[in-house]
């Protein structure tokens, strides 16, 4: 029998990478990205791939992660959008929840729209807040706009209360179709849930998107197959699921934070391999820091992320950017007193030591300066040692200090804003981060995690062996998974059990419809009934998981949990207070069992520095043993200090802390 | 100062801490708390003040708060000497003319000690949904004197060693219309400073308390001397300006508030001398307020970087005449000051300020916060209802653009109430929301466009209140271009 391969393919902003996994055994490739056409360099990857051995036609399993739908917000380089709304609303979009982005900055601007007001157009109709009509659906007014579209490529249609009751919205669409040859996004599908500004935004963020994702998802699908692999194109979206093609086509607004959910789920199983269930990723490049918690296994979802300058609130993983890297500048400000960032270097010309005409010292040179990063090594001899110490110079002068001294501040503050940025994170999510493992991937993650779990408090750090492509890793371990929602607020004391069921009931059969067509048999459909609750009154809800068919006793169950969920979140709960369903949630899930890993058996290595040098900690020099990552073998233990180089990365361990190698090649550092 | 020598690193760092407690602190709050008003609204603010009981760093969210809590920490220092307070004492207080702001702002103040010794004070303060008074909701436009808005708190004690004081706390919930709520909102405040008093001692715990002592100095004369610098390269001179406020709703029109700016050198001074007399209706502001809004005018026209400390603001002198629209004295109704005589008292600075830097002014914004209440019994017959909401309108024009349409200017940035939260809760339905045309005013770069709300009350007997201003003295232009249009209210 033929291997059976898996393949994910990440797009990153740098580099596209490749993970297949067969037969136990793991390869991985990188490729430098093509942001014009990203199609092209994941053709390449596997191309490369396949010139080292790889077999695309024995491919069982295709995943993609990718920034497409993202670059299209950032850039606002998508499709020309037209809105229908209700009249009086059209405006709804544009004020959004009527704040301003800067208390301080005077000439800060709100976000501009999604569509221009020109562009937006208002219809008579309206539904009361059950869905009653009180207005009919003004048809002729629908006819009028059609005519009016013209060139328009894709349209957004968003009512008030359409969540309700989708008649309208549908009913646009078809007299839409059949007057014009364009895309139609309904508010009702992309995301039937209350709150019209969101709801209008995330189905004009869709609608703009799609037929840009379209286009390529059409030429990556034609360009795999051409390439041999006989399995589906699977795409991974921002909650951590994976779905056809034809899914993320039809709903692009999905896939906006593709490429860090699937590093998220990476870690995450990284993670729960090494027995570490509750951790906080952090995924440190060359211009920001990206953190996210992962609570029993399971990566944190959020509705409230920010792409760009918009609210989009489809769920995703919550991640939070700090605007700490390793191309971070410091100076030292007005004041004398020494700063790092928000500017960064980049990648180009990026720090000091990179030798591409950088002359402002950041980070990385700070780590190069003290003896953690061999530039020489790192940088194939284009490296500037020098020019990094002349850099490092000018801000120790300024401060008047020694040059180590001033890099060692470098570094401090650097993490001192991470440190701060870390704590209200978790504070605000009600947790304590010295519950929580660290997994810290990306360039400049591991030069950072030790030192920081250690002032955090955190007990563990783990740098997974795969931390170059993590996310790549992440889409072979990830479960297809489609969300059906829609909000429904009734007060708990007038619930119908059995129409609350027959909600769920429908969502599961269309669940089921779709991961039957994907070819899951039923024992591998798993259906999660989520309700969202909250305290009558309250704008708070919280998610609550029901169990299994909807009755009596089964809401009792939901209102318990509801309380004490309440309690953990919130530090508070008033079990006497009446309560208020506002979502009914389903998620179908269809199980994908990720690749088993080699284990090595934990023999203590014998493992050979590859040299001696030495390290600034803290303003003294000590002889550092530094290791070439691939030569550590599993049940290697030492004492730091110590440096371990990789390919993608170099770890510091501090004095006084601990690294192990498990059996997966992971690096556990004790702090 | 002190004997500990502090290095620019150190310094950066602990700065970075302090901020750090305030924001846990905040994040605490707005976690712990029960009423939309803090949790959604955000109207709360936290902050850190050293032993000399000078503010050290602060998360506010909104502007209204920023130089207000230091009245607050004086004011209950004042009555509590440090000799009277012990660990596990806390001071509550919401009386405006003794460190509050209006009644609904509840601040607590704790000592912060370490090994015994005190160290610090951690202060919050939260906009609480209702605190008695005239109406649910506690704004109430028709008050006439402090006694109808609420129940005052003076600097008392709600917490001695740990224990609350049950005297305190239950004279103050039977004040109130819904207790339970205001019982958790307490003691989410309690929850944030205790946040601070934890994270504080583990600060000193890693640096020190003496070296942390010597950075908590360091930090206000850092933030000091950056602000002398940026006070500095402004021109010397004395800016006048005077704005009105419509009237008070009991008859007095055209409300002066009169500022003269100086720039002297490395200092600044705001002298409202010239401003109306306190009025009948509730459109008073106590000092607090005042400084609020010369505080963050002065953070606008400069570098926002400086951190907004006691450092910061010691070049800065504030003079308002007693019992003035901008310096109110018992028993005047206050609710509006910090709703709209701030935004006034802003509008006028940036006046000021226009004749000295035109270039980092903007023109004169919607300048209300247009408090809006509705209140009845709900459809169904069954419970009374409240619903507050505020409108936002236009940001004044730009130098180098139009003004921000639909938003809320200066002192507030609350959020709107979606449609269908609304309808859904309320016996209301908004029939219109959207941007007023043509209503910013005419130059090369325009006002922001006003915004128009539509909201039909669907049961009888359904009750209005609204407490807004800008209805006759339109906003004004600046460098040229006209005024905007004033705002509308139709029934």
């Amino acid at each position: 029998m033929a291997p059976d391969t898996r393949i994910g393919v990440d797009v990153g902003g740098t580099f596209t990478d490749v993970v297949a996994v067969s037969e136990g055994s793991i390869r991985t490739h990188k490729t430098p990205s093509t942001p014009d056409a990203p199609e092209r360099g994941v053709l390449d990857g596997l191309d490369e791939s396949q010139a080292a051995g790889l077999d695309p036609e024995t491919a069982s399993f295709f995943a993609h992660g990718t920034t497409v739908a993202t670059n299209a917000v950032l850039e606002r380089s998508w499709a020309e959008t037209a809105l229908v709304t209700t009249e009086g609303f059209r405006d709804a979009l544009e004020i959004g929840r009527q704040t301003r982005p800067d208390l301080y900055d005077l000439h800060a601007e709100t976000p501009a729209p999604v569509v221009e007001r020109d562009r937006r157009y208002e219809v008579p109709e309206r539904l009361d807040g059950r869905g009653n009509v009180i207005e009919p659906l003004d048809e002729e007014a629908v006819r009028r706009i059609a005519a009016e579209l013209g060139d328009v490529e894709s349209v957004a249609v968003s009512f008030l209360f359409s969540f309700e009751n989708a008649a309208h919205e549908r009913r646009v669409r078809e007299l839409l179709e059949s007057e014009l040859d364009c895309s139609v996004s309904l508010s009702s599908d992309v995301l039937p849930e209350m709150r019209e500004y969101e709801r209008t935004l995330a189905t004009t963020i869709n609608a703009a998107l799609k037929p840009v994702m379209d286009r390529y998802v059409g030429r990556l699908a034609d360009g795999i197959e051409s390439a041999g692999v006989p399995a589906d194109l699977r795409i991974m979206q921002s909650n951590g699921g994976l779905v056809t093609a034809t899914e993320a086509r039809e709903r692009p607004v999905n896939t906006l934070l593709s490429g860090p959910a699937a590093g998220v789920q990476g870690a995450a199983y990284v993670a729960g391999e090494t027995e570490m269930d509750d951790i906080v990723t952090m995924d440190m490049g060359g211009t920001s820091c990206d953190v996210s918690l992962v609570r029993d296994d399971d990566p944190v979802i959020s509705t409230e992320q920010t792409v760009g300058e918009y609210p989009v609130s489809v769920p995703m993983v919550d991640v939070h950017t700090i605007g700490a890297g390793g191309g971070s500048i410091a100076w030292v400000d007005a004041g004398d007193v020494l700063r790092v960032g928000p500017q960064s270097a980049g990648a180009d010309p990026g720090p000091i030591c990179y030798g591409r005409g950088g002359t402002e010292p950041t980070v990385t040179d700070a780590h190069v300066l003290l003896g953690r990063i061999d530039a020489d090594r790192f940088f194939e001899g284009s490296a500037d040692v020098d020019a990094v110490r002349a850099g490092v110079e000018r801000v120790a002068d300024d401060l008047g200090m020694g040059v180590e001294e001033a890099a060692q501040g470098i570094l401090d503050v650097a993490n001192a804003s991470m440190e701060r940025a870390l704590r209200v994170v978790s504070v605000e999510r009600g947790h304590d981060p010295r519950e929580f493992g660290l997994v810290a991937y990306g360039g400049a993650g591991p030069l950072h995690a030790p030192r920081l779990a250690a002032e955090l408090d955190v007990p563990r750090v783990l740098i997974p062996r795969s931390a170059g492509v993590l996310s790549a890793l992440g889409l072979l371990i990830s479960d297809v998974g489609y969300e059906y929602s829609t909000t429904r607020v009734r007060s708990w004391d007038e619930l119908d059990a059995e129409t609350l069921e027959s909600t769920f009931a429908e969502f599961e059969t269309e669940g089921r419809e779709r991961l039957d067509a994907e070819g899951f048999p039923e024992e591998r459909m798993r259906f999660e009934r989520v309700l969202d609750v909250r305290y009558d009154g309250q704008s708070f809800d919280l998610r609550v998981p029901a169990p299994g068919e909807v009755d009596a006793d089964a809401l009792a169950v939901v209102a318990d949990r509801f309380h004490e969920r309440h309690e953990r979140r919130y530090g508070h709960a008033s079990p006497d207070e009446p309560l208020e369903l506002v979502t009914v949630r389903l998620r179908a899930r269809g199980v994908v069992d990720p690749p088993s890993l080699e284990r090595e058996a934990g023999a203590r290595g014998d493992a050979t520095p590859r040299e001696t040098r030495p390290v600034t900690f803290d303003g003294v020099d000590r002889e550092t043993p530094v290791y070439r990552r691939d030569t550590l073998d599993p049940g290697t233990e030492f004492d730091g200090p110590v440096v371990v180089e990789s390919a993608e990365s170099t770890t510091v361990v501090h004095p006084g802390q601990r690294v192990r190698v498990d059996d997966l090649e992971n690096m556990v550092i004790e702090t | 100062m002190t004997g500990a020598d502090v290095d620019p690193v150190t310094l950066e760092v602990i700065r970075n801490a302090c901020v750090a407690v305030a924001e846990e602190m905040n994040a605490t709050l707005v976690r712990t708390s029960y009423s939309p008003n803090i949790k959604d609204r955000r109207d709360c603010s936290c902050a850190l003040f050293d032993a000399n009981e000078e503010l050290v760093s602060q998360a506010e969210n909104i502007p209204v708060h920023l130089g207000a809590m230091p009245y607050s920490v004086a004011a209950a220092l004042d009555r509590f000497p440090p000799s009277t307070l012990a660990p596990g004492d806390a001071v509550l207080l919401n009386d405006p003319f003794h460190g509050g702001a209006h009644l609904p702002d509840l601040t607590l103040v704790t000592p912060i000690y370490v090994d015994g010794e005190l160290a610090a004070f951690a202060a919050n303060r939260a906009h609480h949904a209702d605190v008695g008074g005239g109406r649910a909701g506690s704004v109430d436009a028709d008050s006439t004197e402090i006694y109808q808005e609420g129940v005052r708190i003076p600097p008392v004690k709600l917490y001695e060693g740990g224990e609350v004081n049950e005297g305190v706390r239950d004279l103050l919930l039977t004040n109130v219309r819904t207790p339970d709520e205001r019982r958790g909102d307490l003691r989410a405040q309690r929850a944030a400073n205790r946040t601070a008093v934890e994270r504080f001692r583990e600060l000193a715990d890693r640096h020190g308390l003496d070296i942390l002592r010597a950075a908590m100095d360091r930090i206000k004369e850092y933030a000091e001397s950056r602000m002398r610098a940026e006070i500095e390269s402004l021109p010397d001179g004395t800016y006048r300006f005077e704005d009105f406020l419509d009237d008070d709703g009991r008859g007095t029109e055209d409300v002066r508030v009169a500022v003269a700016v100086t720039v002297d050198g490395d200092e600044l001074a705001a002298d409202f001398d010239g401003t109306a007399a306190q009025v009948e209706g509730p459109i008073n502001a106590p000092l607090a307020v005042t400084a609020s809004a010369t505080y963050y005018v002065a953070r606008c026209v400069t570098d926002r970087d400086v951190p907004p400390n006691h450092g910061a603001y010691r070049p800065i002198t504030i003079r308002a005449p007693e019992r003035s629209v901008v310096n109110a004295r018992p028993p005047a109704a206050v609710v509006g000051g910090n709703l709209e005589v701030s935004q006034r008292v802003t509008d006028a600075l940036f006046g000021a300020f226009g004749r000295c830097v035109p270039d980092r002014v903007a023109a004169a914004g919607q300048g209300t916060m247009n408090s809006v209440t509705f209140g009845g019994q709900a459809a169904t017959g069954g419970d009374a209802f409240a619903f507050y909401e505020t409108v936002g309108g236009g940001f004044g024009g730009r130098v180098d653009a139009d003004g921000m349409d639909g938003v809320h200017v200066h002192m507030s940035n609350t959020l709107n109430t979606p449609a269908e939260v609304l309808e859904t809760t309320y016996p209301l339905r908004v029939r219109r929301y959207e941007y007023r045309q043509d209503s910013g005013g005419a130059g090369e770069r325009r006002g922001g466009l006003g915004l128009r709300r539509d909201v039909e009350a669907l049961a009888d007997g359904t009750t209005f209140s609204l407490l807004a201003d800008r209805r006759r003295h339109p906003p004004y232009g600046v460098a040229g271009a006209t005024p905007a249009n004033p705002a509308r209210t139709t029934s």
